[in-house]
């Protein structure tokens, strides 16, 4: 009896602990371009979503881009039950765009055109040069840097999360937020400076506006099939989302929400800002009113969870008029006179927002039971995108949502 | 907290001597209070233990049962679930010495997830648990006993920390998490109890 006591306890007095630090980061890697410029682009079977970023609607298609990877394309013509049906293999991809029947879509450092007339048989016809230079690490070699997911383990106590001496790894850089840098139209994935450009993509007026995070550079896709780069303008930091209205351009920061008039689309030309205190902001804007949601995480710092309407009647002096605090809104997505909210772990809600002064008391249904980062009104559902998926609902009723269907994202 | 309140009372009241009955059915019940006592790098250290024993007596030196209660080590609550067995070597005097094993697992049932305002998680998960006792008992009017006892326990439990990298992180999938930490913590505990039984 004593002697089984002795096993049990006596070896150490006292209390023991071993501990085990695992970090999944991402490591530096170069890359030589010719390495993916020689290569064919390969288009094979679906797959399933890991990590989803920006959704295109293209007829009765769905491009879903998976950062850093590729696009997915799905048959949605029937929203109840969409058909997974190739995937575009493009490395490095940051965002794309689709102009008429051409698909852009960023390789590094080459923007890429692909005519997407038959979607079910997808060509590429233009590969634009050295576009996105920042990604270089010597230009003259051709070498590029990117990152490659990596997952190190550990169990030596300097590798404790808050020691001092502990070897810093890119995702210090990113951490202590759920949702790193996302922003209403890219949001979903989790990593954005994996490999790719950090571009967000947008049309408007027969030009391409591509967005990274402090400049924003233009192409003339006039003639859709041979984009010409033009030029870029300097934003500023922390740039996440841009939105196209009319003939203007909403471009969202961490400081606040820049409005460009593109009416030469060539030249576009700052007419105001509209600071707020630091926050990660998605906007949404319709012809006399600006949406746009703050929401409080550490990276976007200090930030509060509200929706703040502004008065745009004037583009040169956009107005608050109203904040609303909310839980934890993300994406957002207008529809007529409905509003749509992503809630991130608190779900969706929806509002009637006819009357801007009285939108949280109009507000219509709250789904709970899904974590949602953005919505896209599309023409035959509404397209909820979160961490664990792509969900359509039928909101022919606005203000009673019908789930369809879901994409889940794979669980390996 | 509250849980495991109830489950403490609940747990106190029916191993209460009160409720006692003779020594004729095969029952048993010991139930006993004390203190675990041990030392963690921040030095020595003393918790509360709480624990019953509910079995059968198969002759007159042995018997065997479940073993559960309450140990409290600072703000975190373990409820122990073992098979437990009680033997005493001379069960025909008024003083006896007993001995007791345990084995099972300590379940942090009570425990949840806290998350601070980096978004940091935290949370605790129990882990195989043992003893060794040995100890006293007195008989009195009415054959049953109260007992001293001293053991050595040795109860394993996971403490997790993360930093997730989506939102709701899943607690079990570590790709979930940019940042995983498990310690895997040893408590080593010499126990001192005082109790009674029937």
């Amino acid at each position: 009896m004593l002697s089984l006591m002795m096993v049990l306890v006596l070896p150490s007095c006292e209390d023991q602990i071993e501990t085990t630090y695992t970090y999944q980061t991402q490591v530096p890697v170069f890359l030589e371009v010719n390495s993916f410029r020689e290569a064919d682009i390969v288009i094979e079977p679906g797959k399933p979503l890991d990590q989803p970023g920006k959704i295109y609607i293209y007829g009765d298609y769905l491009f879903i881009s998976e950062p850093g990877k590729g696009i997915h394309l799905l048959n949605n013509a029937d929203p109840a039950s969409p058909q997974n049906l190739n995937f575009i293999n493009i490395p490095g991809t940051g965002d794309m765009a689709i102009n008429e029947s051409i698909l852009y879509a960023d390789n590094y450092i080459d923007l890429l055109a692909f005519d997407i007339s038959n979607p079910e048989n997808i060509q590429l016809v233009k590969r634009e040069k050295d576009v996105f230079p920042n990604l270089y690490s010597n230009e003259e070699t051709g070498t590029i840097m990117t990152y490659k997911d990596t997952i190190i383990t550990s169990t030596e106590a300097n590798m404790r999360w808050n020691t001092w001496g502990r070897p810093t790894f890119r995702t210090d850089i990113m951490t202590f937020e759920s949702f790193a840098l996302s922003g209403a139209k890219s949001a979903g994935g989790q990593s954005y400076g994996q490999g790719g450009s950090m571009a967000r993509f947008t049309l408007l007026g027969g030009h391409l506006y591509t967005v990274d995070d402090n400049s924003m550079r233009i192409f003339n896709v006039e003639n859709p099939i041979d984009p010409e780069y033009l030029s870029d303008i300097n934003l500023g930091w922390g740039i996440e989302t841009i939105f196209p209205f009319k003939d203007k351009l909403f471009i969202g920061s961490m400081t606040g929400m820049h409005i460009y008039d593109a009416s030469n689309p060539a030249k576009p030309r700052e007419m105001a800002v509209y600071a707020h205190i630091t926050s990660c902001d998605p906007v949404v804007v319709n012809d006399d009113y600006a949406f746009v949601t703050l929401r409080n995480a550490a990276i976007c710092r200090d930030g509060a969870n509200e929706l703040h309407v502004l008065d745009i009647k004037d583009l040169y002096t956009p107005t608050l008029i109203k904040a609303y605090p909310m839980d934890n809104p993300h994406g957002l997505g207008l529809s007529g006179d409905y509003l749509y909210l992503a809630e991130g772990e608190q779900g969706l809600k929806s509002f009637n927002v006819s009357d801007v002064m009285e939108i949280s008391n109009n507000q219509i249904e709250h789904l709970k039971n899904f974590v949602s980062v953005d919505i896209i009104p599309g023409p035959k559902s509404l397209i909820v995108i979160g961490p664990d998926g792509v969900c359509q609902f039928d909101y022919s009723d606005p203000e009673k949502l019908k789930k369809l269907s879901c994409i889940n994202v794979s669980n390996e | 907290m509250k849980s495991v309140l109830v489950f403490f009372v609940t747990a106190i009241i029916w191993s209460c001597p009160l409720v006692s009955m003779g020594q004729d059915s095969p029952f048993v019940n010991h139930s006993e209070i004390g203190v675990l006592t041990g030392s963690d790098n921040f030095g020595p250290r003393t918790n509360f233990t709480f624990q019953t024993f509910n079995g059968l007596q198969l002759n007159r030196r042995h018997a065997v049962g479940f073993v559960t209660g309450l140990d409290q080590y600072g703000d975190y609550s373990v409820i122990p679930l073992a098979l437990g067995w009680r033997g005493v070597l001379n069960p025909q005097n008024k003083w006896q010495v007993y001995g007791g094993g345990e084995i099972g697992y300590g379940s942090a049932i009570f425990e949840h997830v806290e998350i601070n305002e980096w978004d940091q998680h935290n949370w605790r998960k129990g882990g195989m648990m043992g003893q060794g006792t040995i100890g006293f008992r007195y008989k009195d009017k009415r054959a049953n006993f109260w007992t001293v006892s001293f053991s050595l326990k040795r109860q394993i439990s996971y403490f997790y920390n993360g930093n997730p990298s989506r939102l709701s992180p899943d607690l079990n999938r570590p790709e979930d998490w940019s940042y995983y930490e498990e310690d895997k913590v040893t408590f080593n505990n010499i126990v001192y109890r005082i109790g009674y039984s029937f």
